[in-house]
């Protein structure tokens, strides 16, 4: 049991690929403002994880 | 994110493929679109024109406005647009009463109004509290005339959203995820938008919060009342824009 964590977590990857390439994707957003809407938006939203 | 100043430059950027998304104006993606740029406006952030229109000290009434420069980032631009619509609800006409002259983005026309290089421009509305703090004029402010119009929209290539469905959903999901955050926290969208702004001022941010919560879409969708306001506009100087539709630059189907 006290390899459980390392064992747990890579039986999970093989049985579940969609975890294993639950990758992050790098998008490249253009704005016309550096303080607009969207720049504020993405950015607080980037601090909390939600992109 | 990539700041690139003016729409036309930046829809360029995106059919060059420097950019995955554009969030630009509904008015330069209808001038790309009839150039041949093959994309859609996939959703909306600022549905009405969160502008001021601003003049030197020395210009008090519209009137005063003949003769004078009036400074925007490029032709077809957004802010070339409500240059167009103030003027009109001014009584002028863009042609024979003023000098329209491409300057900038919305810091160098402050900066140009500042050194008097131009005379009148309108402004984004932090930017209006700060030309407003420094002795300038506010001769029109749109979001009380609450105008619907696609100032702000996500726009992507064809062959993005065909090839890269999946990725553009989920982009569109963050995105609205995104939005709920937003107008949710309101004291860290402050903060940042003071941090944009290079401020230290409260007020200015609060102002600036304030105003574009009320033009962000809470389903983060584009306003299809404001893309046709800006089609019709088009339309009256170039023939190719009279046989567009909406449905032809706007595509609702990434939206959660």
């Amino acid at each position: 049991m006290r390899y459980a964590w390392v064992i747990f977590p890579a039986a999970l990857l093989l049985i579940e690929p969609r975890v294993a390439s639950a990758q992050l994707t790098s998008l490249r957003v253009g704005t016309n403002s550096p303080a607009s809407t969207e720049a504020v938006l993405f950015s607080i939203a980037k601090d909390a994880g939600i992109l | 994110m990539i700041y690139i100043a003016g729409g036309t430059l930046s829809m360029q950027a995106l059919v060059g493929r420097s950019l995955d998304f554009m969030c630009t104006g509904g008015t330069p993606f209808i001038y790309a679109y009839l150039e041949g740029v093959q994309g859609k406006i996939i959703g909306g952030v600022n549905n009405r024109l969160p502008y001021g229109f601003v003049s030197l000290a020395s210009i008090k009434t519209p009137a005063q406005l003949k003769g004078k420069r009036i400074g925007i980032s490029r032709f077809g631009s957004t802010d070339d647009f409500a240059v167009k619509l103030a003027l009109a609800q001014f009584g002028l006409n863009p042609k024979t009463d003023v000098s329209i002259t491409q300057v900038g983005g919305a810091a160098t026309r402050l900066t140009a109004l500042q050194a008097g290089s131009i005379d009148a421009a309108v402004l984004t509305l932090g930017l209006v509290q700060i030309a407003q703090k420094n002795g300038l004029n506010l001769l029109l402010d749109f979001i009380e005339k609450d105008i619907e119009y696609q100032q702000v929209a996500v726009v992507a290539r064809d062959d993005m959203l065909k090839a890269r469905a999946d990725v553009v959903r989920r982009f569109m999901k963050a995105y609205s995820e995104g939005i709920r955050y937003y107008k949710s926290q309101k004291e860290v969208a402050i903060r940042k938008t003071m941090a944009k702004l290079l401020t230290n001022d409260r007020s200015i941010g609060e102002f600036d919060y304030n105003q574009r919560v009320r033009a962000l879409p809470d389903d983060a969708k584009p306003t299809i009342k404001g893309m046709q306001l800006a089609l019709d506009d088009i339309a009256k100087d170039n023939p190719k824009a009279r046989n567009l539709t909406i449905s032809q630059l706007v595509d609702l189907s990434f939206l959660p």
